[in-house]
């Protein structure tokens, strides 16, 4: 149970990234570490709370992608410290996501805030990175087990490709859940192109994700 | 290759040039007028690939005056699009042989490359020149008949391919002072290029696609886009009497009237804009323009669908107080079927027929 030292600490690294006060939480997470205070606690109940309340500003539309990605950044500065301290299992949710910008695409942006998303909720997130051609999307769900296959694209010319990455994944593994994102993607396309799944943006996708995962984590049980 | 037909013009009685006069003026018109923001998309229609279209303005013309022959819209012309000006300022940008071309890396990221960076020459800088080359080809084939403009990246969008998106934005709050001279920097380009275009006797319209609320907020409008768009479209109403088409894609509810302000006389709004809820807040103000899906109904879709949303459109706006102009919500993409586009403007000549009759437009439920 968290004390008030604790509760104080925590307190100060969720303020620091809603207000991406990069210095302030660099200060605090070192302060943790000086007094030997659980690191994975602050991590989950001071970064990622302070990163949960980013995303409610940004889906209330108070927040934008400047005011994310600063966000982002003094919450990364808070891990980078605190990383090498966080013991044991992470306390979120169990699973494994693949996520990439599909070949011929470099926007990654949203690709990067969703990768966040998801890792602060608590999945092993392997990121191909961008220009990611469809056998590498395979290759890596089939060699981290993924669960989830998240696919990103902004541009018209490059999104119509998941239609086969999707065909392909599921070909080999008809468990795995794949979900799509990006500008000029909607549900409706999501469901044409034979994704589970879809989201508007990286706060809806983290939820989007959890979602799938459950249902994929279902079927395994009852099959 | 297959031979282009031309277009039926059923039941147009004015010329693209006469109907555009008309409408500015507020004279009578035969229909209402509709455009096609058709950039890449032009280079299907000629069969060449992106990358030789990008790099050859005999070919650029070939192809906007096969979008002319074809599909017969109220505007047509060329341009530097979301990333020539920046290229010409030493951006890096890649042309696939046959895709749409993209940004590389950032070029700016310190105080001295700033200091380095110049205001472009549009004769000289970049591939400026082949689209001024273009545009007198153009003019001088389907002028008479047509208006022909050219379109610029607006400053947001230039200086986003320059520093990388991802950089300008947290620069918003790292360093404002800085990205304002990075802003000042790419207005003076744009600037040049603009007077560049009236030396032609042509107009410019401006595509600012990081500037809607999708992406930033309507504060960081104010700050950082507003002040140098004022610049842009005070440049293009010095030249040619009018503001410009300013087309900002995204979700626009919340800066519409910072739009209006900035000066442009028509704004180009994207699928997810309700047209009605447009009309009523700018209408009475500036010319509205939109919003068929480019993905979902141009790309995807098929004729009837086209058909549909064409209607829907001149449904929610046919009335707007200073004029409505049906176009899609963005560029075309660059696969769109050629047949789509033909029944958009099938579907604006049947339609959008003036005096407009509202009950041609009602849904009819299917």
């Amino acid at each position: 149970m968290p004390g008030k030292r604790e509760k104080e600490l925590f307190a100060k690294l969720k303020r620091g990234v809603i207000e991406f006060d990069e210095d302030l939480v660099k200060k605090v997470a070192l302060t943790v570490v000086d007094e030997g205070i659980d690191a994975t606690a602050a991590v989950f109940e001071g970064l990622v709370r302070g990163m949960e309340a980013v995303g409610e500003l940004y889906e209330q539309g108070e927040y934008f992608v400047p005011e994310l990605l600063m966000s982002a950044d003094a919450m990364y500065a808070g891990l980078n410290i605190l990383k090498a301290y966080i013991k044991g299992k992470n306390p979120g949710i169990s699973g494994v996501a693949l996520i990439g910008v599909v070949q011929g695409d470099v926007h990654d942006i949203g690709k990067n805030l969703v990768k966040l998303m998801l890792e602060i909720s608590g999945f092993e997130v392997h990121d191909l990175g961008s220009d990611v051609p469809p056998e590498a999307f395979v290759a890596e769900q089939f060699r981290t087990n993924a669960d989830l296959v998240c696919l990103s694209a902004m541009m018209t010319t490059t999104m119509v490709g998941m239609k086969d990455i999707i065909a392909k994944i599921k070909g080999k593994n008809p468990n795995v859940r794949i979900m799509i994102g990006g500008a000029p993607l909607t549900p409706e396309i999501a469901e044409k192109f034979g994704a589970d799944g879809y989201a508007e943006n990286a706060v809806k996708a983290q939820k989007e994700a959890v979602k799938l995962l459950a249902l994929s984590k279902e079927t395994r049980l009852s099959s | 290759m297959k031979a282009i037909k031309e277009n039926s013009r059923s039941g147009d009685k004015m010329t693209p040039r006469e109907r555009m006069a008309a409408f500015v003026s507020g004279g009578e018109l035969d229909r209402l007028p509709f455009i096609l923001h058709v950039g890449e998309h032009a280079s299907r229609l000629i069969g060449v690939s992106v990358a030789r279209y990008s790099h050859d303005p005999t070919l650029m013309a070939e192809a906007q005056c096969a979008v002319s022959r074809l599909y017969g819209p109220d505007s047509v012309g060329v341009g530097p699009g979301l990333f020539g000006i920046a290229e010409a300022m030493g951006a890096e940008i890649i042309f696939p042989e046959d895709g749409m071309p993209y940004l590389g890396r950032p070029v700016i990221h310190t105080e001295s490359d700033l200091a380095r960076l110049n205001p472009v020459n549009p004769y000289r800088d970049g591939r400026l020149s082949l689209y001024l080359e273009a545009l007198k080809m153009i003019d001088a084939r389907v002028g008479r008949q047509v208006p022909v403009s050219s379109s610029v990246g607006g400053p947001l969008t230039t200086a986003a391919a320059l520093r990388g998106t991802e950089n300008l934005l947290k620069d918003f709050y790292r360093r404002p002072e800085w990205v304002h001279r990075l802003l000042a920097l790419v207005t003076e380009s744009a600037l040049n290029y603009i007077d560049a275009v009236a030396g032609l006797g042509l107009k410019t319209g401006i595509s600012e696609p990081m500037a809607s609320s999708s992406l930033i907020s309507p504060a960081h409008f104010r700050e950082f886009v507003a002040p140098y768009l004022k610049l842009y479209t005070k440049r293009i109403k010095k030249h040619s009497g009018s503001g410009p088409h300013l087309h900002i894609c995204g979700d626009t509810r919340r800066i519409w009237q910072e739009m209006v302000e900035t000066g442009a006389a028509a704004i180009s709004l994207d699928e997810m804009v309700d047209l009605a809820a447009a009309k009523d807040a700018v209408g009475g103000r500036v010319v509205i323009a939109g919003n068929v899906r480019p993905v979902e109904t141009m790309l995807l879709g098929n004729p009837s669908r086209v058909e549909a949303e064409v209607r829907e459109c001149l449904r929610k706006a046919y009335d707007s107080p200073r004029g409505f102009i049906v176009c899609p919500g963005c560029a075309l993409p660059l696969h769109t079927p050629a047949e789509n586009v033909k029944a958009f403007a099938a579907a604006v000549r049947r339609y959008a027929r003036c005096p407009i009759d509202p009950l041609l437009l009602e849904d009819s439920g299917c």
